[in-house]
């Protein structure tokens, strides 16, 4: 019943929104604004499922691709920078710098150096991805609470399973924070490198559309890409309270105590 | 202690002036002698840096600039009004919590990229443009924490204010408003950034003025060591906006300890 209340309550604005939309759109025919059931038709005339193998699964695959180096190499190069004074006093002033600069920005030198194919997609969507994923790792590691490592000491681990079982698990949560700032920069950056420069894919097709000023098709283009960003920042959501539920439960019992 | 700071200071810039060195040689080392010397599209290290000085004396950069900076402002004041209002708003009322809480994380995640070729169809390549995308993307993170400071707000300040019967709207701006400054701050210290983003992604993507209109120009000319300064320059101006909004926020909190302490 609760639940019931919260829906009806929560969904009131969106249906009314949409409600007033296509009122307003049924009446006034501005081409730019086309009504709800044109867009739902393109919608399932583009998407559902003619151009999902030939713009969809590609762009999502560059996306999954570049994504995984980033983590990847962004946690190893987070640990390698977090551990070892030396090479953090050196780069870590450079990493900061660098992250200042908008992401978009990186887009046109890998096109001019490696093309509009899925090779530049794939390694812009990386370095964007790489730079949240290095800096939440180090914070990370600098946060660890320094009694865990004693621990780890007296039980005379090597220093590898001292890496491997203390510092980067409890590092976990800041790095889940900046794997999460990495998978928007990565979405944000797939869509903006097909705008900008491509053949195919998602961000094209719907930037196509505006040329042509087929709205309907950038609206269908747009709500694609709004349902694809939501699925993916809910993944992984869901994927890291998995992997986090020791930290989770932990945090409940503190708090309940 | 003083001392102590100011050497280690030293030593920390020292440290970083050496990393970037390392870097700017390791860069001219591969690009010309190294793997990837004479490939294409990839400038060595003094074509880069030497385009980076050129354009401080190119007006047509410094106007780009100032049409970047504008558009992201502009965004930023509108998104600075409108996640006020709806954050005071669903951080005050329980109820119209409830109504838009949903709506507000449905719309939070979504990148505003996504909308560019929306609002491109319906303003054209125009300054307006930027101003939207900008506001759009810099509302969310002021929004949501107007909400969390409206909630901070000292439970036993807002006693006060009801035993000395103020009027609904002189709490609002002399007690609840003030103490959720701060949050405010951490708001749009985040919003700026994507607010600077924003602003070039309209320029890049969509070919309204500003520094990603020239990037793009760069990209379109083959120049990449002319693209590689622009980058440069755009890190040079987050990094002095950051800069500017953490001193922003060191001041603001000190102030407000310094009185939290002297009450």
């Amino acid at each position: 019943m609760n639940a019931l209340r919260k829906v009806a309550v929560g969904g009131f604005i969106p249906v009314l929104v949409i409600a007033g939309y296509w009122v307003w759109a049924t009446m006034s025919r501005n081409p730019y604004f086309p009504n709800p059931m044109r867009i739902m038709e393109r919608f399932q005339k583009l998407w559902l499922f003619a151009k999902l193998p030939t713009d969809v699964v590609p762009s999502l695959t560059n996306f999954a691709l570049g994504y995984v180096i980033a983590v990847f190499s962004g946690v190893i190069a987070g640990v390698v920078l977090g551990r070892i004074k030396l090479l953090r006093q050196l780069f870590a002033p450079l990493l900061d710098f660098a992250r200042s600069i908008p992401a978009i920005m990186l887009i046109p030198p890998f096109v001019l150096l490696l093309g509009i194919g899925d090779q530049s997609k794939v390694a812009i969507i990386a370095l964007g991805a790489f730079f949240p994923v290095v800096l939440a790792t180090m914070d990370g590691l600098r946060r660890t609470d320094p009694a865990l490592i004693d621990v780890t000491r007296s039980m005379q681990l090597s220093r590898w399973q001292e890496l491997l079982v203390a510092w980067v698990p409890s590092a976990g949560p800041q790095i889940a924070g900046g794997m999460q700032t990495g998978l928007q920069f990565a979405f944000i950056l797939m869509v903006a490198s097909e705008m900008l420069a491509a053949t195919h894919g998602l961000g094209y097709l719907t930037m196509q559309a505006q040329f042509t000023f087929d709205s309907a098709s950038v609206w269908a283009g747009i709500l694609m890409l709004a349902i694809l960003g939501f699925g993916l920042n809910t993944l992984f959501v869901l994927a890291r309270n998995r992997v986090l539920r020791w930290h989770i439960q932990s945090r409940a019992t503190a708090r309940a105590r | 202690m003083t001392s102590r700071r100011i050497t280690s200071g030293a030593q920390n810039a020292a440290f970083g002036i050496s990393g970037a060195l390392i870097w700017l040689v390791s860069w001219q080392w591969f690009t010309t002698a190294g793997p990837f010397a004479g490939i294409v599209g990839f400038p060595t290290m003094t074509g880069s840096v030497a385009q980076t000085l050129g354009l401080i004396w190119e007006s047509s950069f410094w106007a780009a600039v100032g049409e970047t900076l504008k558009m992201a402002f502009a965004g930023l004041g509108i998104a600075v009004v409108i996640g006020m209002g709806i954050g005071l708003l669903t951080g005050l009322s329980r109820r119209s919590h409830e109504a838009l809480d949903p709506t507000i994380q449905f719309l939070r995640p979504l990148p505003p990229v996504v909308i560019l070729p929306l609002v491109l169809l319906v303003l054209g390549p125009t300054t307006e443009l930027g101003v939207f995308l900008a506001a759009f993307g810099a509302v969310w993170p002021i929004l949501v924490q107007v909400q969390a400071g409206v909630r901070d707000v000292d439970p036993i300040a807002l006693d006060t204010a009801q035993s000395m019967s103020l009027s609904w709207f002189k709490t609002q701006t002399a007690v609840v408003i003030p103490s959720a400054i701060p949050f405010i701050i951490t708001g749009v210290k985040i919003a700026v950034s994507a607010a600077l983003l924003l602003a070039i992604a309209a320029g890049l993507l969509a070919g309204a003025p500003g520094l990603g209109k020239l990037i793009l120009i760069a990209q379109e000319a083959n120049q990449s060591d002319l693209a590689f300064g622009l980058i440069l320059w755009s890190g040079v101006l987050g990094a002095s906006l950051a800069l500017i909004l953490a001193w922003a926020e060191r001041t603001l909190v000190r102030g407000r300890r310094a009185l939290e302490e002297y009450l």
